[in-house]
């Protein structure tokens, strides 16, 4: 049954993708507008789609910086230490 | 005086002793019963201090039972059922042995009241673990034993070092309780450096991912639940409150999840995640308000389960194709769609996720942050749950199950979901990270104090959501970034490992080389003077002190012939010499 799932889900890939999209652009809408927003720790929260751009940010930040020490040399063969 | 009660270590210590002498079902039988004894008793255990014994003049405390105790002792000894109920396959009755004695260091840790116990147990739990990786028996696997142990003895010395220094200030106290976190003496920097070893704080970190990515299948399962939870019970019972430990946590939660974004062997990945999430703990030990305390304690139960879970699910997978990372794996979710869903619950666990465990935990740790105004630190933890999504969430499902499939022939003939036994521990574990996550009195009502959090909340609901729903797209946009490729990331073990090499080349190249100069100045110098000495006092013993006592000896042997010449046997011959000498004699006397 999972298999056939996920071979369903994959079949229709470019929909899954475009649902799950606009799945994030209303989660984003209806915290931004629709919660109170009462308990927010900052006054940042307060910026319409804050935790949504937090997220993309934080996740590009972290790949970028990763991508970035990975270049620098941080990522070597892997008998790098056999020798 | 020695109280009647029974130390839970002792259950799993004396079981081991007797596992070796079963076969068959019976042996399948007493490798649950065994552990599940242990985790019944300690549920039914009664708080207060038990094992008290007086040695030497010393009062050793083995059974300190309070709310902070009991949680991490329950949870050990829960990890402990489930870790050997996924191992139950592994024939290798020594493999059992060292983990379960791997458990009883941890428990017997957790129950200690002073620092000799403590240390005692904290000694075991090193070199008990140590042999999950060398059963591993992989290329790598001894020398990857060998730095774990050393890196754990470091830790240790520090830890004896500390006790014995605080042992001598306070005029021989041992007790092991909340520390001077306000003024620390050397001897509590030393106390908390053996600890946070343990807890694998950078810079003390990189035995993590060295020894739980080479420990044996079953190894590493227990590996990722014991030694770090460990050392943050003892760093919430001695060190709430010790502010040098919320930048170090906020360093380990972000540090962790970049090594795991570049990370190629599934399980280093799952290693680097947990000192990322380790690191969440430790953030909440250093804010130390009840609330952060409480989130420490939640967050490391709930850790154990998930990361136990991800940890199955990533060994599941070396255990059936023979290797764990992704660049030769991917589109396996046909052969081992079961694993699938376990590791995904655990990887949806770690990030988490609402109804799962880490929404309930984690969480807790972020408001308190929130709470004591350090915004920083809470807004770090909140980037590393960032990355922990990415990478436990998405990455490792992705590129194992989904993704470019680089699977080997083999890889593909072998693939499939695991033995019963196997599957039933992660439905333990997955249904546990389920249940914590929907039902949170489960949790809440063992946490060491009285909890007024409520994680769901619309607010923290539509933060979380929010938070995953878009870093999915920011994985959708730069997922070719992160392909895993054949490689290793260097990390600060370089230093050790190439000054290790170093030291063995300054050992072959410059010491033995002094050494053999010392050797060639010593025979030319030393040796060659002494024997000619030598020469001249054997020739002088044999011609001068045996010339003297032989020429005496002969000389004595010719007068002797002398006188044998006067010894005619005659009487009157006798009388006459006799007489002469005597008559001599006088003369001599007289004159």
């Amino acid at each position: 049954m999972i298999v056939a799932i996920i071979e369903k889900l994959r079949a229709n890939m470019k929909t899954l993708v475009r649902v799950c999209m606009a799945g994030a652009v209303l989660i984003g809408l209806w915290g931004s507008f629709l919660v109170d927003h009462s308990h927010a720790h900052t006054v940042l929260e307060q910026v319409p789609l804050f935790w949504s751009f937090f997220g993309i940010f934080a996740g590009a930040a972290l790949i970028l910086v990763a991508r970035t020490l990975a270049r620098l040399g941080i990522m070597t063969r892997e008998d790098y230490y056999d020798d | 005086m020695i109280d009647m009660w029974l130390h839970p270590s002792l259950l799993l210590i004396i079981g081991g002793l007797f596992l070796p002498l079963l076969k068959g079902n019976l042996r399948r039988i007493y490798l649950i019963a065994v552990p599940l004894v242990t985790f019944l008793y300690i549920m039914g255990m009664d708080h207060g201090t038990h094992g008290v014994v007086n040695f030497l003049d010393w009062q050793l405390i083995f059974g300190r039972a309070d709310k902070l105790s009991m949680i991490f002792a329950y949870i050990m000894s829960l990890m402990c059922v489930i870790g050997t109920l996924f191992a139950l396959n592994v024939e290798e009755d020594a493999q059992h042995i060292a983990a379960w004695y791997y458990v009883a260091g941890s428990i017997g840790v957790i129950f200690s009241g002073d620092f000799v116990v403590l240390f005692l147990f904290w000694e075991l739990m090193a070199f008990a673990s140590v042999f999950l990786v060398w059963f591993r028996r992989g290329p790598k696997s001894m020398a990857t034993g060998y730095r774990y142990i050393l890196v754990h003895t470091l830790g240790g010395l520090f830890l004896l070092a500390g006790f014995v220094l605080r042992y001598q200030a306070t005029g021989g106290d041992l007790t092991f309780g909340p520390m001077e976190v306000a003024n620390p003496d050397l001897a509590t920097w030393l106390i908390l450096l053996g600890f946070i070893v343990n807890a694998a704080v950078p810079p003390f970190h990189s035995w993590l991912p060295d020894a739980y990515a080479e420990a044996s299948v079953a190894g590493a399962v227990f590996m990722c639940a014991f030694t770090t939870k460990t050392a943050i019970y003892v760093l919430a019972r001695g060190f709430a409150g010790m502010e040098i430990l919320i930048p170090l946590g906020a360093v380990m939660a972000i540090y962790g999840v970049i090594y795991g974004l570049i990370e190629n062997d599934s399980r280093r990945l799952f290693a680097w995640d947990t000192v990322s999430q380790v690191g969440y703990m430790v953030v909440g030990v250093g804010l130390g308000t009840q609330l952060a305390i409480n989130g420490a304690c939640a967050h490391a139960f709930a850790h154990i389960l998930y990361n136990g879970l991800l940890f199955m699910g990533t060994g599941t997978v070396l255990y059936m194709t023979g290797t764990a990372k992704m660049s030769e794996l991917g589109g396996l979710f046909r052969k081992m769609p079961r694993t699938f869903i376990f590791t995904l619950i655990g990887g949806l666990s770690i990030a988490g996720l609402p109804l799962l465990s880490g929404f309930v935990s984690k969480s807790m740790i972020i408001s308190a942050g929130f709470e004591e105004h350090n915004l920083w630190a809470a807004f770090a933890l909140i980037v590393a749950s960032v990355g922990t999504f990415l990478i436990a969430g998405i990455k490792v499902p992705y590129f194992i199950w989904f993704g470019p499939d680089n699977c080997s022939q083999e890889v593909r003939e072998k693939a499939a979901d695991p033995p019963w036994n196997m599957q039933a521990a992660m439905t333990v574990a997955a249904a546990l990270c389920l249940f914590i996550g929907c039902y949170t009195p489960y949790l809440y009502d063992m946490l060491p104090f009285a909890v007024h959090y409520h994680p769901y909340s619309a607010y923290h609901l539509s933060e979380t959501l929010q938070i995953v729903a878009f870093t999915g797209l920011t994985f959708y946009f730069f997922r070719r970034e992160l392909v895993p490729t054949a490689h290793i990331c260097l990390d600060i073990d370089w230093f050790y490992r190439f000054g290790g090499k170093g030291f063995m080349w300054v050992d072959n190249n410059l010491i033995q080389t002094v050494d053999n100069w010392v050797a060639k100045i010593w025979q030319a110098m030393g040796l060659r003077p002494l024997m000619i000495i030598s020469n001249f006092w054997s020739w002088f013993d044999w011609h001068g002190i045996d010339g003297v006592v032989d020429g005496i000896a002969r000389s004595v042997r010719g007068l002797g012939g002398k006188v044998r010449c006067l010894q005619s046997g005659h009487m009157q011959y006798n009388i006459f010499f006799a007489a002469g000498m005597a008559a001599v004699g006088i003369l001599v006397l007289l004159f």
